[in-house]
């Protein structure tokens, strides 16, 4: 291959051909462009670091703010914990506490009240299509409820005091269960929801057999109930 | 050894990535002058070279912090403004114009060196070369100039390697022939 004149001057000679001095506001025009973005000066670990960060405080919050929600839900309520704290009746269980007395006095039949249970299957019937068996459920202990109530009335007739101890007490409990009636509209299908609910039954009926093995032991306390015995 | 002396500002580059704006102006004071003569070689025109000189280095540092040493940073700039420049050219024009095909000619060969009719100076070269057609100029400027070889012009230009090859032999030989003319002019 030939060499060339041409091409050995402009290799020879290149520094030369690159002596073309920019305009001085060529570089004003650079740096705004510059102080524009200054995202890129904040270093990539940096911003990882920060968007890390970011999503464990959300996460961290959305999960005390559900978890915190569920469990105030599971208990009382906030206005039914007030009450139950405090060992108050609320104005509604007043009522129907002070209708359920007259109740009894006027009739004097000595019958509990089952107004209260009645509403509640009332409103399960229509909460729960999810739990065909929470129907079942109610109606057994509605009943159970309702046949220890007559008993204890029955023995307690003849005080006014005893009586109204026991039907503030249950009220405070459907109290607690009206909350729990309430979750089971939000939570057709939690299984602890359920559960709780036949707590509450249980609870109602535990307290409604304690109160009535007392008026026993108290009528009779020479006899001493067989099954304990046992 | 030989990556610290390719190179050779990097500690200036590293500090620009931190975002310090006196780093910025070193870089650009130390690049700036060969980016702009590129730029005026291939456009032919100082406007359009200052924008081309700005939108390239405003790009580069936008962008710096996807520079890995892979080649030279002055190489890394050199693309992007060459790629720029291009782009400014095809916006003229659809089909960038090249020298036309002449008779005879040979492809691969060197023509018989007569350039020693001529007499060379960098201000007539540059003359000469500016008086190619802006597709021709831009082939004989990124392959005797720019260092670039065939593959990568035809790659840059979208074009085939023998387009380059040929249109820098035509280029080549037309600049020889003005620079003749020049002397013949002269006497």
């Amino acid at each position: 291959m030939k060499k060339d004149e041409l091409e050995d001057f402009i290799k020879t000679n290149r520094d030369s051909f690159y002596d073309e001095v920019p305009p001085v506001d060529a570089w004003e025009n650079i740096q705004k462009s510059i102080v524009k973005k200054p995202r890129n000066i904040l270093p990539v670990y940096l911003r990882m670091a920060a968007a890390a960060f970011f999503l464990i405080a959300v996460t961290f919050a959305a999960t005390r703010y559900f978890v915190l929600n569920d469990i105030v839900r599971k208990g009382n309520g906030f206005a039914d914990r007030n009450y139950s704290i405090k060992n108050e009746i609320p104005v509604k269980v007043k009522q129907e506490n002070t209708k359920e007395k007259a109740q009894v006095k006027v009739e004097n039949k000595y019958v509990a009240n089952s107004n209260t249970n009645t509403t509640k299957v009332k409103s399960n019937k229509k909460s729960n299509p999810a739990y065909p068996d929470i129907e079942e459920i109610n109606m057994y202990y509605s009943s159970q409820i309702y046949s220890r109530k007559n008993e204890i009335f029955r023995y307690v007739a003849v005080s006014g005091e005893i009586n109204d101890q026991v039907n503030t007490e249950i009220n405070q409990m459907d109290s607690i269960y009206r909350s729990v009636v309430r979750d089971l509209k939000d939570n057709m299908n939690n299984k602890e929801v359920v559960e709780s609910l036949i707590l509450q039954y249980r609870l109602k009926l535990e307290f409604l057999d304690n109160v009535l093995q007392l008026i026993k032991e108290n009528e009779n306390p020479s006899q001493k109930n067989p099954k304990y015995e046992m | 050894m030989e990556t610290s002396q390719l190179h050779i500002h990097r500690e200036i580059i590293e500090q620009c990535k931190k975002g310090d704006s006196k780093a910025f102006k070193k870089l650009y004071d130390l690049y700036s002058r060969a980016m702009y003569s590129i730029s005026v070689r291939l456009l032919n025109d100082r406007d359009e070279a200052q924008d081309v000189l700005q939108d390239a280095f405003s790009a580069a540092f936008q962008t710096l912090g996807e520079y890995r040493y892979e080649s030279t940073f002055g190489a890394w700039l050199k693309k992007i403004v060459v790629f720029k420049c291009i782009n400014v050219l095809k916006k003229r024009q659809r089909f960038l114009s090249y020298l036309e095909t002449v008779a005879g000619e040979t492809v691969y060969e060197p023509e018989t060196d007569s350039s020693g009719d001529t007499e060379m100076t960098v201000d007539r070269i540059k003359q000469a070369v500016s008086t190619l057609p802006e597709g021709s100029r831009a082939i004989f400027s990124l392959y005797l100039l720019e260092g670039y070889d065939h593959t990568e012009i035809a790659s840059i230009m979208n074009i085939s390697e023998s387009t380059s090859k040929t249109q820098y032999m035509r280029a080549r030989n037309k600049v020889k022939e003005i620079l003749k003319d020049y002397r013949y002019e002269k006497r």
